[in-house]
């Protein structure tokens, strides 16, 4: 009886302490705003939703968060230095596409991001007036080589 | 002259429409009874040869279908550029299919179906499920040669629809036809080899590939 009396003790004292180890590694949450965002979408605007996101920090190679974009083809994550990030997407059907987000005071990394991309509208305006340019001028030569 | 405009901006304009597919091949696409085939789950921009690895998340619905209500699972192994698997048929006709499901979505984004004839016993009745979208060729496949007209359905759950199909040549090149309700789309065989055939229905799409024979192989 006296011999198991410090067994006692220490499963008490673990008792005691067990529920008080527990808050300790506990999560709390906060509400946060800002933040960069990203919608992507296919020619005909449906959204590109659950795609594959990495994003790379100014300079990384390696991406520093990876994710997935929500049922509205939506993402959003939050810069933590300044410079141009790069948003890295791919459907897995072979459709990807980067985007580029530039955060903070960065203005020379800002000179760095690519030009926009056409869209489609203007490749096919772009591509009927290059055809209708080369096809006058063969016309045009065909006819003044006619008249000499 | 003003047929050339035409004809090239047609060239031109129609490009960007066949310039990224998915399909499933079957290697051989006429095996012997019980011999083994080896599948390839591919896409990109030439056809048959893959380019883009399909997103492993996305990949579902692979199965091979056959006579009787038969079917075979078959698990696709990563490649570099495409998922591959082997299977071993018995005689008759199979649908070697897989498709594109998004994560919480309840249908897929698309279908890849390739018909495979094993031993000979070809069936035309056995190359549609009766599900979504579908291309179904009304004679068998496996006795074509170049130059045969083989009419083609276009099937909504088993119902004759109309739409555009795409048909793209193992060779290169693509060709449009137009199947109605009414009447089926009517495509000229070409040399052997595979042929990739194409619809899009309400942001959903299908895909059937099937191989002229090469000549004098055995039906």
């Amino acid at each position: 009886m006296i011999a198991g009396r410090p067994a006692l003790l220490a499963a008490a004292a673990w008792l005691a302490m067990a529920p008080v180890a527990a808050p300790a590694h506990g999560l709390h949450t906060a509400p946060l705003s800002g933040g960069e965002g990203v919608r992507v979408a296919y020619d005909d605007d449906e959204p590109a939703s659950f795609a594959d996101v990495q994003v790379f920090a100014p300079g990384g190679a390696q991406p520093v968060l990876t994710g997935v974009t929500d049922r509205n083809g939506c993402f959003l994550f939050r810069p933590d230095t300044a410079g141009v990030w790069k948003v890295s997407i791919d459907d897995g059907m072979g459709h990807g596409a980067p985007h580029f987000v530039t955060s903070g005071p960065a203005a020379s990394a800002t000179a760095a991001a690519p030009p926009p991309r056409r869209s489609k509208a203007q490749g096919v305006v772009t591509g009927l007036s290059l055809i209708f340019g080369v096809f006058g001028w063969a016309a045009f030569l065909r006819q003044r080589t006619k008249r000499g | 002259m003003r047929l050339d405009v035409l004809a090239a901006a047609a060239a031109i304009l129609s490009s960007p429409a066949v310039a990224h597919e998915y399909w499933i091949v079957a290697e051989p696409a006429y095996p012997a009874a019980g011999a083994e085939i080896r599948l390839t789950l591919g896409s990109g921009h030439a056809f048959p040869k893959s380019e883009i690895l399909l997103g492993e998340k996305l990949l579902a619905g692979t199965s091979l279908s056959g006579p009787a209500g038969a079917a075979l699972a078959y698990v696709p192994k990563r490649g570099d550029a495409a998922w591959s698997a082997v299977a071993t048929p018995a005689a008759g006709a199979w649908r070697a299919e897989y498709a594109l499901q998004k994560p919480l979505q309840d249908a897929p984004v698309h279908r890849s179906r390739c018909l495979v004839v094993s031993g000979g016993k070809d069936d035309p009745a056995a190359y549609a499920d009766g599900k979504g979208i579908e291309i179904v060729p009304r004679r068998a496949v496996s006795g074509l040669r170049p130059g045969d007209v083989v009419p083609l359905d276009l099937r909504l759950d088993g119902a004759p629809a109309a739409g555009r199909i795409t048909v793209v040549a193992e060779k290169g090149g693509a060709t449009f036809l137009s199947a109605g309700k009414d009447r089926p789309a009517e495509w000229k065989a070409g040399a052997p080899g595979w042929y990739l055939f194409g619809v899009s229905h309400q942001g959903r799409t299908f895909s059937l590939s099937f191989r002229v024979p090469d000549a004098g192989a055995a039906p």
